[in-house]
């Protein structure tokens, strides 16, 4: 084989799916795997395999399986799931859409066996579990409740609770490792396992993950490979993506961007969801994307560090800024209207912005503060009057005047830069000497 | 640690997982989010995906990340 090849790129994914380890699982032909079942369907098998389908199992493979069952026309579809609903690693929004087209959930719930007679099946026999804090951990476990057992009624049971890699047939790769995961091990920058000139990406290495995470190890290892027929070094670490290029952001007022809402996706109605694979979500129009993408908070220029709201707040005593999303764990109020009832233009959050995220311009007479495009605040600019120099906002002088108190008394009359004012000082503290 | 989508994160040590490779030794101090929590959630076992700081995304074993709160 190698005489042909001088490289080899393994991409198995991993379709294997996990026993469940109870009793009844191999005895019938009607407790079906996920991955096999949806597979079947695709491949253009539409056969409704039952009238009452349990599927045990709570990921996005586990409602796929649940919502093609309804759609093949089974009576009764129900998800068994051995936690609560907020430990479900299934998207939300499947689970919703889910819901909405009549899939029963059943939380809460280890099954125990299958059960039938004949080789049919007549039920699932499951516990009821509740979820018990472990000592030393976070994590809430499912715990079987003494006899609060119950039987399921179905005649078709799909399995969904994890998928690995099939070795099989892989003997000849005798010299690549296998993590205890079950995986096949790799360099991560290179993609290369241990064996030389075999290359592995996908599920096959990261385990049941996503398709960019597996597009990406892919285009990692073609690199890789090209490398390796050329004789070129591996690099030590994969390669960190770089920005070319920074899309400008949208400007829009505060109120515009508080009041833009999250745009509702047309969706295909229930009876048709319920019995046909036609596309669910059926896309936005063009005026909705606009909507939408002018709800974003464009985090690739704010980092949401909440270096601004620091600086007003404690360096400045002003706390014009109210952006609680930037704190990422107790996220607070936000509401961009409010700057403009405090900031007084002073620009110490923009200078201390690294990302140049928030600025403040000087446009058509007025000073601007913006946030990624947000108008915050608009204020006069004002001109002194002796030199024709700029200076800061009436706002800007007030709040100075508050915390200098009777220091500029003698100058508040009029408008004037710093030079200016030292001057006027001067020529004051000459001609009225003091007594 | 039960890490969900979204935290702000801290690599702060080596793991001891065989998921650990050299390069990773680059990684510890840094900041990041996590993007991907797992796929079996609650499996302190999985490796989860985490977007750290001028350095890409990646997957790594959950001993090596702390959940970080912004001091108040």
């Amino acid at each position: 084989m190698k005489i042909e090849f001088n490289a080899f790129f393994i991409a198995i994914g991993a379709h294997k799916a996990m026993d469940l380890g109870i009793k009844g699982e191999k005895e019938f032909p009607k407790a079906l795997e996920a991955i096999g079942f949806l597979k079947d369907v695709a491949l253009g098998n539409h056969h409704v395999p039952g009238k009452q389908i349990v599927v045990i199992g709570g990921g996005n493979v586990a409602i796929d399986a649940a919502r093609t069952g309804l759609r093949l026309g089974a009576a009764k579809v129900t998800i068994a799931y051995r936690r609560s609903r907020n430990q479900m690693p299934a998207d939300i929004e499947e689970v919703e859409q889910a819901m909405e087209e009549g899939i029963e959930f059943s939380f809460l719930t280890i099954p125990r066996e299958i059960l039938g007679k004949d080789g049919r099946i007549t039920g699932l026999d499951c516990i009821k579990a509740e979820l018990v804090q472990k000592e030393g951990s976070d994590r809430l476990m499912p715990v079987p409740i003494l006899g609060a057992d119950f039987i399921i009624e179905a005649d078709v049971v799909i399995s969904a609770i994890g998928q690995y890699l099939d070795d099989k047939g892989m003997e000849a790769f005798s010299q690549m490792n296998w993590s205890r995961r079950g995986t096949i091990e790799v360099n991560h920058a290179s993609m290369e396992t241990a064996m030389p000139g075999v290359f592995a990406a996908g599920d096959a290495v990261s385990g049941p993950a996503t398709v960019i995470e597996a597009i990406g190890g892919g285009k990692r290892a073609a690199e890789a490979i090209d490398r390796y027929l050329n004789h070129i070094p591996q690099p030590r670490m994969p390669k960190i993506p770089v920005r070319h290029h920074r899309e400008p952001p949208v400007e829009m007022t505060a109120t515009r961007k508080m009041t833009l809402k999250h745009p509702t996706m047309p969706m295909l109605n229930v009876d048709r969801r319920r019995t046909t694979f036609q596309q669910v979500e059926l896309g936005y129009d063009e005026e909705s994307v606009r909507k939408e993408a002018g709800r974003c908070l464009r985090c690739d220029i704010c980092r949401r560090c909440g270096k601004c709201i620091e600086v007003c707040r404690d360096k400045m005593g002003i706390d014009a800024l109210r952006f609680g999303y930037m704190d990422f764990d107790h996220p607070a109020e936000t509401d961009f209207r409010m700057t403009e009832k405090k900031c007084i233009t002073c620009g110490a959050c923009a200078a201390n912005c690294e990302n140049k995220a928030m600025v403040l311009e000087e446009k058509d007479g007025r000073r601007h503060l913006k946030l990624c495009g947000t108008l915050l605040t608009s204020q006069v600019i004002q001109y002194c009057e002796a030199c024709g120099a700029f200076l800061p906002s009436a706002e800007y002088f007030n709040f100075i005047a508050r915390k200098t108190g009777d220091m500029v008394k003698r100058t508040e009359a009029r408008l004037l830069c710093n030079n200016c004012l030292r001057l006027f000082s001067a020529k004051t503290n000459v001609e009225t000497p003091l007594a | 640690m039960q890490f969900q989508k979204g935290n702000k994160i801290k690599v702060f040590r080596k793991s001891e997982d065989e998921a650990w490779e050299s390069y990773m030794d680059d990684f510890i101090g840094l900041h990041g989010f996590v993007t991907d929590p797992d796929t079996s959630i609650n499996d302190p076992d999985a490796l989860i995906e985490v977007s750290l700081e001028e350095k890409g995304t990646h997957r790594l074993p959950q001993d090596c990340l702390e959940r970080i709160t912004k001091p108040k």
